[in-house]
């Protein structure tokens, strides 16, 4: 076997031999290097190593047909047409990705998609905001006779949703209370009235028993984990805040962060696929356990996540 | 006598930006993190702050958690993997003050509810985990009740714990099953309750 030897080895950044230059078929180079590299040194391929000149390190740039410019191989594409460039027509997605649910896109909910378990003079209504527009309120009010709390839950409900893959929730309320109830908002989460089981979930809560924070919760069958986070339930001043729950079965993890900057990570007894069983794949629920009326205001949830009915179909054909 | 029940924290001020707590992924999973809201001297939360650049943001306070009893063994874990973990964290972005106190950071978790509730768990109690020296948790756990699960989820679970039989001094869940017409699935009834809490 024979080696042609092209010259002593020679390190990134040492790009200057023009003889070097076009025997090269990938050169890393700093984005400005490269961005100066005239077009009579035919590279074709280049990998960028620095963050210059318009360049972005780590990103593989290509030299154009009429050698005139360097382009990256990620390009914007939207979708729109038909084409590789364009990675096909955002129609043909949809098309082949027929398990996907995409909850809530809209700017408020519609209280219509709600199953609502209530009990005595709880209410679920809308509250019609001004600058807010439809807001879905729960009301939670304790019943004198009986010496307990009229319980109110909100629950998303139809098809299975997967633990397989990843799930995205956000959800913007205001409560105005951070004691003496029980709050439920999550994947697979109990009502708020009953005890905990041990259901794949991922979601959050609060109880007396722990304070006035949310629990980060989770729970993968036959264990269910909380854990503490610094969000308060109403803090002061109080207002609204949007939570976002996110399931990685990739990095086996459960992420709640809120629009105050709080990120809260778990990575204890997370879902390891299974499924939620509807009546109860997002729900929210609210329970008073003393004689203060609670309540939880709903200005927005989304959610995306993958449908696991068996007797839905993976594909168009 | 079995595992101790101890919650581990530490919280500390590390030098990151916002883009990397929130893509921060800890090496040694049963850890949970928490990493606080930005604030500036006065308390006031950086990201209301109209017009602050939060690119600005480059340090953070942040709480690890972790708990000596967990149904995963892997998963029991002790102040030696806060410890590895704020090592590496240390590494990749710069602690630039350790144990922060209830001055430094009004809204640590540690200072809003009991030590041991940071983290719970509860678990069915014919957990493979709470058999042999773990089997004195039972008689201790609380908010003991009855919960229904699908047969399906105990099998999935027992081919697990036949995998990590290293872990586990035995496989198998006890249940009767039972057909749950509603369901239409079968059920086993089983008793559920908090673990860990017995201090």
């Amino acid at each position: 076997m024979s080696l042609v030897n092209l010259g002593l080895p020679f390190q990134e950044g040492d790009q200057s031999s023009n003889a070097r230059r076009n025997a090269t078929m990938v050169m890393s180079g700093r984005g400005s290097e490269i961005a100066s590299i005239p077009s009579s040194q035919q590279i074709p391929l280049f990998r960028c190593i620095t963050t210059e000149s318009g360049l972005v390190m780590d990103e593989i740039y290509f030299r154009s047909a009429d050698n005139l410019s360097v382009r990256n191989i990620r390009r914007k594409h939207t979708h729109s047409a038909d084409t590789d460039e364009e990675g096909g027509l955002f129609h043909n997605i949809l098309i082949d990705n027929p398990r996907i649910i995409v909850y809530g896109q809209g700017p408020s909910n519609n209280i219509e998609d709600f199953d609502i378990t209530k009990l005595g003079d709880a209410t679920l209504n809308y509250t019609p905001d001004a600058t807010y527009g439809r807001i879905i309120t729960l009301s939670s009010l304790w019943d004198l006779v009986n010496l307990t709390g009229n319980y109110v839950n909100a629950s998303i409900v139809g098809q299975n949703i997967g633990f397989s893959e990843k799930m995205l929730a956000m959800v913007t309320i205001y409560m105005d209370h951070n004691a003496n109830q029980v709050a439920r908002v999550g994947f697979g989460m109990e009502m708020a009235h009953n005890t905990i089981d041990v259901t794949r979930k991922v979601g959050m809560e609060m109880c007396g028993g722990t304070g006035t924070n949310w629990q980060a919760v989770t729970a993968d069958g036959i264990t269910r984990s909380t854990s503490a986070t610094s969000m308060n339930v109403a803090p002061i001043p109080n207002g609204y805040k949007t939570y976002r729950m996110f399931f990685n079965p990739n990095s086996v993890s459960y992420k709640l962060t809120n629009s105050d900057g709080v990120t809260k990570l778990m990575t204890s007894t997370i879902p390891s696929g299974g499924q939620i069983d509807h009546p109860r794949l997002f729900r929210l629920g609210l329970n008073t356990t003393n004689s203060t009326e609670k309540h939880m205001w709903i200005r927005k949830l989304m959610f995306i996540a993958k449908n696991v009915d068996a007797t839905w179909f993976d594909s168009p054909e | 006598m079995g595992v101790p029940n101890v919650d581990f924290y530490r919280s500390v001020k590390v030098k990151i930006d916002l883009e990397h707590a929130r893509h921060y992924q800890p090496f040694h999973k049963g850890l949970d993190v928490n990493f606080y809201e930005p604030v500036d001297d006065n308390g006031e939360n950086l990201l209301k702050v109209k017009g602050y650049n939060t690119k600005k943001i480059n340090n953070l306070d942040v709480t690890i958690t972790a708990k000596s009893v967990n149904p995963n063994p892997l998963h029991e874990l002790d102040m030696r993997d806060i410890d590895e973990e704020l090592a590496m964290m240390d590494e990749n972005y710069r602690i630039i003050q350790d144990h922060l106190k209830h001055t430094d950071n009004k809204k640590l978790t540690h200072f809003k509810q009991p030590v041991n509730t940071l983290i719970r768990h509860a678990t069915i109690l014919e957990h493979p985990y709470l058999e042999g020296e773990n089997d004195f948790m039972k008689s201790k756990a609380k908010e003991v009740h009855d919960v229904e699960i699908p047969v399906e989820v105990l099998r999935e679970q027992e081919q697990k714990f036949e995998k990590r039989k290293t872990f586990y001094n035995k496989s198998k869940i006890k249940y009767v099953a039972k057909m749950n017409k509603e369901l239409g699935i079968k059920t086993a009834t089983m008793k559920v309750g908090y673990i860990g809490d017995f201090d």
